[in-house]
């Protein structure tokens, strides 16, 4: 890429240009101007000279006559120096013989001349003989030769004149266009020199404005305006390309700053979560530890119970304290490992047993399960919060009637058939809200799908430390997930007063211990 | 902007060749004007052997205008190159003025026309003693004796024309003359009129009825003419001795209505004088070879250069010029 002209060197150039546009015109007018003096000058050349002879004539004379009658040395020494220049115009005068009348004017004019000064001369010598006839002769003469001369004069200068006007008479028209084309040439000269400058100036001053309005958006803090290449001049090309090369560092080390920030922020984010979580899992320790310590009461106590019921023959209260503690060990257990339905489905009917035991007949429980599907794995207590959920939200407001049904079966071709687990009950329902409501909350879209990675990415995962009894249905959905690593689902079809249907579909060898 | 700095660049350029044009041209235009007027660059006049001053009356008869021709004519022959002045015809004092600054100047010659009252005589001595070579030119000869004169012959141009005439309308001519108004001369010292009066002299009853004088103008031979036919109206013949009282004397016949019945010869040839001859309205026209007459005189100064003697006095013909007839 050419590189562009040193500022200097532009000055020069711009500077040299403009002088040489009014230099241009300016000898132009001048030369032009010079031309026409010339030519005036030889327009009047001949009449100048017939005014030097007319003029000498004159002052000769009359000094000759003022020698002749006073006989004065100023007059003499006047009438010589007169003379003599009389003389030396006459001597300018033509005085061959050519075919030209002005010429022979000329020449006879000029021997007049040279006869008055002899005539004259003949005067002054004869004066100082003091000859008076001779030189009252001679004088006379010479008078007369002056008037003729006088008279040639006149002639020549009328001839000249003449000549003059038919010279300027052809000029005449023509100096009015050349000296209005003068000074269109002055003003066009002036114009382009003013073009010029401002040319050059904006040439200059262009790039300047551009790298100030890029410092002022510097300095207000942006830093993304690239500033253009300037071809103006090397000196603003380099400023403006140093320029950018600081507005590229600094954003460099802004973008650097930035990002150092944002890992820090990141960094401390982590670290706060580190801290909850520690919080967390002290809390977990210590809730575990008081889980520890209550079962064993609670299982001592409820042998205790057992023992003493036998030992009083009540055995209903037997069976009854004998299912409590069955159902309390399950449910004890670590929710996350894996069970089999079979085992799922014993601690549902032993709960439905203390619930029967409860509410009598007000509300009928039914548990279905197919033989083919109580060997497959689930995640450990998925069903019991469902009937528990149906039983305390479903049926709440039903005093008599109300109905949970429970079942388990295989759906899909065989070695890829998935476990279908189902509880419904004919209470009020959910309305669609309240189950995005509840789909949201588990971090899912409305229809429960979660996405391949799960929905530990979206949403706050719940505590997976809840009590047993506090297992809701969004903690089942949760596990759900987590124990198919998504591919298993929870899906809520119900309608507001017209019972619900919580159906967990496990995908085959779905779940993880 | 830059497109605004190209069309003011383009402009100034424009303008800077229009302006050198112009100014070249004004330059040329006018160092041919100062060439003209002889006041630059014009090639120099041709150089001669002799300053011949050549003094005429300012006059507007064609017999000046060909003797001037005849002049210029004859110069390169001798050598001479001619310094023409003119005078006003009514002032011999200009003349002199002019002859004493031939005299005083020491031109080489000097060819000035004599008219009637003038002392030729007198100036031809006078510029002898100054060694200047001195011809007298003009109508007729004056009286004295003088080295060198070239003229034509008045009587000879009256008898010529008044022959013309008379042997057109016979014993009835009734003539009227028109003739210059000149100095010290009535019709009878006029040599002209003798001239005319001599040839008619012959036919019985032909006559002059009257003589009308021209003053110098060009509306004076119209004036002139007016004034006889207005005073003799029996006149119907009229003679004019010069072209410009032949030109007005033809505008006054046919102004009148009097062309035909009024048979006018004139005297000497212009074109304007020529178409009237040509038309009918001139019947003839006397002309006296002046451009022959200043021929002669050039020769007759060659010859006095060269030392050979003066011619004397020298009378050139006239010819009458007739309607068809070419020169």
């Amino acid at each position: 890429m050419r590189r562009p002209a040193s500022l200097r060197s532009r000055i020069v150039t711009a500077t040299g240009l403009m002088l040489l546009v009014i230099g241009a015109a300016t000898l132009y007018t001048g030369f032009a101007t010079a031309e026409l003096a010339r030519i005036l000058g030889l327009l009047f050349k001949g009449n100048l000279l017939m005014e030097e002879v007319r003029g000498g004539l004159a002052e000769a004379s009359t000094a000759l006559t003022g020698y002749l009658t006073t006989k004065s040395s100023d007059y003499l020494r006047t009438y010589i120096q007169e003379s003599s220049r009389l003389a030396s115009s006459a001597g300018r005068l033509n005085r061959e013989v050519r075919n030209d009348e002005a010429l022979l004017l000329q020449r006879s004019l000029g021997r007049l001349i040279d006869r008055y000064l002899a005539d004259a001369e003949a005067a002054v010598q004869a004066k100082r003989g003091r000859n008076v006839a001779a030189y009252t002769k001679a004088f006379e003469g010479s008078e007369r030769d002056a008037d003729l001369a006088r008279g040639l004069v006149e002639r020549l200068e009328s001839m000249n004149l003449s000549a003059s006007l038919a010279a300027y008479a052809g000029l005449d028209e023509r100096v009015g266009a050349v000296i209005l084309t003068n000074a269109a040439l002055v003003v066009a000269a002036v114009l382009t020199a003013f073009m010029i400058f401002v040319r050059w100036s904006y040439s200059v001053t262009g790039p300047l404005l551009a790298l100030a309005e890029a410092a002022k958006g510097i300095a207000m803090g942006d830093y993304s305006r690239e500033i253009p290449r300037m071809a103006a001049s090397e000196e603003i090309a380099t400023t403006a390309e140093a320029f950018e090369n600081m507005r590229a560092s600094v954003r460099r080390a802004f973008e650097e700053l930035r990002s150092k920030a944002e890992v820090e922020r990141r960094l401390i984010e982590e670290e706060l979560r580190l801290v909850d979580l520690d919080r967390r899992l002290k809390d977990a320790e210590l809730l575990a530890l008081q889980s520890q310590i209550n079962p064993h009461f609670l299982f001592n106590t409820l042998a205790a119970g057992l023992q003493l019921s036998l030992s009083e023959g009540a055995d209903r209260t037997a069976d009854f304290l004998e299912k409590l503690a069955g159902f309390i060990r399950y449910s004890l257990r670590p929710v996350s490992r894996s069970v089999s339905v079979g085992d799922e489905i014993e601690c549902v009917e032993r709960y439905v047993w203390l619930l029967r035991l409860r509410f009598g007949p007000r509300y009928r429980f039914d548990v279905q399960a197919e033989e083919a599907v109580l060997g497959q794995g689930t995640p450990a207590l998925i069903l019991q919060p469902l009937v528990e959920n149906a039983v305390a939200h479903g049926l709440r407001d039903r005093e008599s009637g109300g109905r949970v049904r429970v079942s388990a079966r295989l759906e899909g071709p065989p070695g890829e058939s998935a476990t279908v687990l189902e509880v419904s009950d004919n209470g009020q329902g959910m309305g669609a809200a309240e189950i995005a409501q509840v789909f949201a909350e588990c971090g899912l879209p409305p229809d429960g799908r979660a996405g391949a990675e799960g929905p530990a990415t979206a949403g706050t995962p719940p505590s997976t430390l809840d009590p047993p009894g506090g297992i809701g249905l969004h903690n089942v959905i949760r596990r759900v997930s987590l124990a198919t690593m998504g591919r298993g689902r929870v899906e809520i079809v119900s309608e507001a007063g017209g019972g619900t249907l919580v159906r967990v579909v496990l995908p085959a060898g779905g779940t993880a211990a | 902007m830059r497109k605004a700095a190209w069309i003011l660049a383009t402009l100034f350029g424009l303008v800077f060749v229009g302006a050198t044009l112009l100014n070249a041209e004004l330059v040329a235009r006018s160092r041919s004007a100062l060439a003209a007027a002889g006041l630059m660059g014009a090639p120099p006049a041709p150089e001669a052997r002799f300053h011949l001053l050549v003094i005429l009356p300012d006059s507007d008869d064609a017999f000046f205008t060909h003797l001037l021709e005849g002049l210029e004519a004859g110069a390169p022959a001798a050598g001479a190159a001619l310094q023409v002045e003119r005078y006003a015809a009514s002032s011999s004092t200009e003349a002199d003025r002019w002859f004493d600054i031939g005299l005083r100047a020491g031109v080489d010659g000097l060819v000035m026309y004599a008219a009637r009252g003038d002392d030729v005589a007198g100036r031809a001595a006078l510029a002898q003693a100054a060694g200047v070579a001195f011809v007298a030119v003009g109508k007729d000869a004056p009286s004295g004796s003088l080295p060198c004169f070239i003229g034509s012959a008045s009587l000879i141009q009256g008898s010529q024309g008044g022959a013309l005439i008379a042997g057109r309308l016979k014993g009835g001519a009734r003539v009227g003359l028109i003739l210059p108004s000149d100095r010290f001369e009535g019709p009878g010292e006029n040599i002209l009129y003798r001239g005319v009066a001599a040839s008619m002299a012959i036919y019985s009853g032909a006559r002059i009825v009257a003589t009308a004088w021209s003053q110098p103008g060009i509306l004076s031979g119209e004036e002139a003419a007016a004034s006889l036919l207005r005073g003799h109206p029996d006149i119907n013949a009229i003679f004019c001795a010069n072209s410009r009282d032949t030109l007005g004397a033809a505008q006054v016949l046919v102004d009148q209505n009097l062309v035909g019945r009024i048979l006018l010869v004139g005297a000497d040839e212009t074109p304007e004088l020529l178409r009237y001859l040509e038309k009918g309205v001139i019947a003839a026209s006397v002309v006296r070879d002046s451009r022959r007459i200043g021929e002669e005189a050039l020769r007759a100064f060659a010859a006095m250069k060269a030392g050979r003697k003066a011619p004397g006095i020298v009378e050139v013909d006239s010819v009458v010029r007739l309607p068809g007839a070419k020169e």
